[in-house]
């Protein structure tokens, strides 16, 4: 078994040309740099998944309706060495909340999603670096935005950066932001 | 009492001094070591797919558009233009040591998005089986995506070992 498991660790090696390849194990006692460092990429599912609910997007497994709901379009929240990746995250899911509301409803309910997520993955909205964002109508809804926004992070905020687009183009109907974020994590 | 505070002073400051140069040399030791050990710091790799930089464990790919003249007589929809766009993906991943399942995060403009994205996702599965990346993107009209008949245009993030 072992031996086999050696055999196909070599036979893989020259195909991907990284140590990739090698099992956690076997790094371990090799002095080789590359592989030490852990996760690679790990999908963060215990948490609220943001992004997941998107009714655009396959949901895990929500019963009912379309036949065998398929692996998820993409994943909510993924942790690679000390960075966590958050999907974007709308301002209204009509699963969540009958109304979409305003800007700063929208901004809120999507900054308490991104603070569960972050939390659930052992991280906090003060690990926060980068932020971007989508906004529907920026040049009217930017000021009420930044309102309810400002009190989310504590000091220094995240970088930011956003676009914007038409009420017409947010993917769906109601939805006036997506937000998305990278952060450290411990 | 002068004289006190100055002696006070002057235990705290060596005292002070040890105790920041034991912090840094901890976090060295917990960081992984010296600074050398996250190369390269920038780097350019070139592969026949298109090229990428490195910075430490991460790759960068800048935005890829969904149709590119010199590679395909027809823009096609948008099922033909992120299938084209994710191989090209693919293959600048292979080519700089990684892969698709290596993805950490995607960013995408998407021209007319709520007529587009259910498509979309249907051909967008198709290339991340299992652990799929985070997700954001833009919607723009089809007039704004840079040039005529481009409907998409993805850039990612990826980690290589």
């Amino acid at each position: 078994m072992d031996r086999r498991k050696v055999l196909k660790t070599l036979s893989l090696l020259p195909l991907a040309g990284a140590a990739a390849a090698i099992p956690s194990e076997a790094n371990a006692q090799n002095k080789n740099k590359k592989g030490q460092w852990t996760p690679k990429k790990e999908v963060i599912r215990r948490s609220n998944s943001g992004g997941n609910t998107n009714p655009t997007v396959a949901a895990p497994a929500t019963a009912g309706a379309k036949p065998a709901a398929p692996t998820p379009v993409l994943s909510g929240c993924i942790r690679s060495g000390h960075l966590l990746f958050l999907s974007g995250i709308g301002g209204w899911y009509a699963e969540r909340r009958k109304e979409p509301g305003d800007i700063q409803v929208q901004i809120r309910s999507a900054l308490d999603t991104m603070k569960e997520v972050l939390e659930g993955a052992g991280s906090s909205m003060a690990n926060v670096l980068k932020v971007h964002m989508t906004v529907a109508e920026p040049n009217k809804n930017i000021a009420a935005l930044n309102e309810a926004y400002r009190g989310y992070f504590p000091d220094p905020p995240p970088v930011r950066s956003y676009t914007g687009c038409g009420t017409d183009l947010m993917g769906r109907d109601g939805i006036l932001l997506q937000i998305d974020c990278i952060a450290y994590v411990d | 009492m002068r004289r006190r505070e100055i002696l006070k002073g002057l235990s705290i400051i060596p005292l002070a001094g040890v105790a920041t140069a034991t912090i840094s040399k901890e976090q060295a030791l917990a960081g992984g070591g010296s600074a050398e050990e996250w190369l390269p710091k920038k780097e350019l790799i070139k592969t026949p797919a298109g090229s990428c930089l490195r910075s430490g464990h991460l790759l960068f790919i800048g935005g890829i558009g969904g149709w590119y003249a010199n590679q395909r007589a027809e823009p096609g929809d948008i099922q033909v233009q992120i299938r084209s766009v994710l191989t090209t993906m693919k293959g600048i991943l292979e080519g700089a040591g990684s892969s698709m399942a290596n993805v950490l995060k995607i960013q995408m403009t998407v021209a007319e998005p709520n007529k587009n994205m259910a498509k979309l996702n249907e051909a967008y599965a198709e290339f991340f089986p299992e652990n799929p990346p985070v997700r954001s993107y833009s919607g723009s009209k089809t007039s704004q995506m840079g040039r005529e008949g481009i409907l998409c245009q993805v850039s990612c993030i990826a980690y290589v070992d």
